[in-house]
């Protein structure tokens, strides 16, 4: 019976599964991140039913999309967008694992970094782009953003850029 | 479910006084002590008032748990300004005619966005600095086990390099 109480961890394991199947069978970021997630939750359904456990699914499923955030946010999107991640690889990659800072900045630099940021956002919605300049698409990015910044002085009081 | 909401709220609370006297240095693992004193109270909890059984003790050790996991992971964006939501605030003041690239090029530079993350992998001891000839950065034992886990990661989803 207690051994039930994984369940949530059983739905996080075939929520990676899916994802990682999807990405090499078909590449679509976000497409292969929703057929891990909505998978994973579909067997913590079952799981809860097929077991007689459906008092728990509501327990179950919000663990199961905490854990889900946290290897999408946590896990792929540090991978996806974290600049030290990135450094780590381009030092990695570089014959005797070093890099002079000029060797660094041409490979990674801040233009790279806001070039895909912009494409990520136009691609979402959150911003318009016309004519090399750019405006604020749908605002709920900005709300985000925005909140973030708000309630960073309480709980990050040494924020740093 | 009230059990671990009543506890993940007691660590968002205890967390906020902590960081109000330590002025939040060795940020994780001061959250992850705080987390842990907070799980060690909500088992006190349960075996002192013996509410619910083992299966509700783990479902809710679970929850809290993943509560906990979860609030790390909003933290560091909290912590560390992300480019992609600064982008998005600039644009956001930005008067009627939107930004231009050059202007956000000028704003979120390398000082700004490549050079403190550096710093980072230096203070965090992923990577040392060396200078030989000129400032080089040379990736220590744990950066390299750590990059190795991302490349590895990134090759399974036949992704090329993020960032």
């Amino acid at each position: 019976m207690s051994v039930l109480a994984l369940v949530p961890v059983a739905g996080l394991v075939v929520c990676v599964v899916l994802h990682v199947l999807a990405a090499r069978l078909a590449p679509a970021k976000l497409a292969d991140l929703t057929i891990g997630v909505a998978g994973g939750g579909l067997v913590v359904v079952q799981l809860a039913w097929r077991t007689g456990q459906e008092a728990s699914l509501a327990v179950w499923f919000a663990t199961y999309f905490l854990l889900a955030y946290c290897y999408v946010v946590g896990f792929f999107n540090l991978s996806e967008s974290a600049r030290r991640i990135r450094l780590l690889i381009e030092l990695h990659e570089a014959p005797g694992h070093a890099m002079t800072l000029d060797e660094i900045l041409t490979a990674y630099n801040a233009r790279m970094v806001v070039e895909a940021r912009l494409r990520r956002l136009v691609g979402a919605g959150f911003l318009v782009e016309r004519g090399g300049r750019y405006w604020i698409g749908h605002r709920a990015g900005l709300w985000i953003a925005r909140g973030l910044a708000a309630l960073a002085p309480l709980l990050a009081p040494q924020r740093r850029r | 479910m009230v059990v671990a909401g009543l506890a993940f709220l007691a660590l968002v609370a205890l967390q906020v006084v902590f960081w109000r006297i330590r002025k939040g240095r060795g940020h994780y693992l001061a959250l992850a002590g705080v987390a842990a004193f907070v799980f060690i109270g909500m088992t006190g909890v349960f075996a002192a008032l013996r509410v619910g059984s083992l299966f509700d003790y783990l479902n809710a050790v679970l929850l809290y748990g993943a509560l906990a996991l979860a609030y790390m992971v909003t933290y560091s964006a909290l912590q560390a300004d992300s480019p992609t939501f600064a982008i998005l605030r600039e644009i956001g003041h930005a008067p009627a005619q939107g930004c231009s690239r050059e202007w956000l090029d000028l704003v979120f530079n390398n000082e700004r966005l490549i050079t403190p993350r550096v710093h980072d992998l230096v203070v965090g001891g992923l990577a040392r600095m060396r200078e030989p000839v000129g400032p080089t950065l040379v990736l220590t034992p744990r950066g390299a086990f750590l990059a190795r886990i991302y490349v590895a990661y990134r090759r399974l989803l036949r992704l090329e390099k993020g960032g």
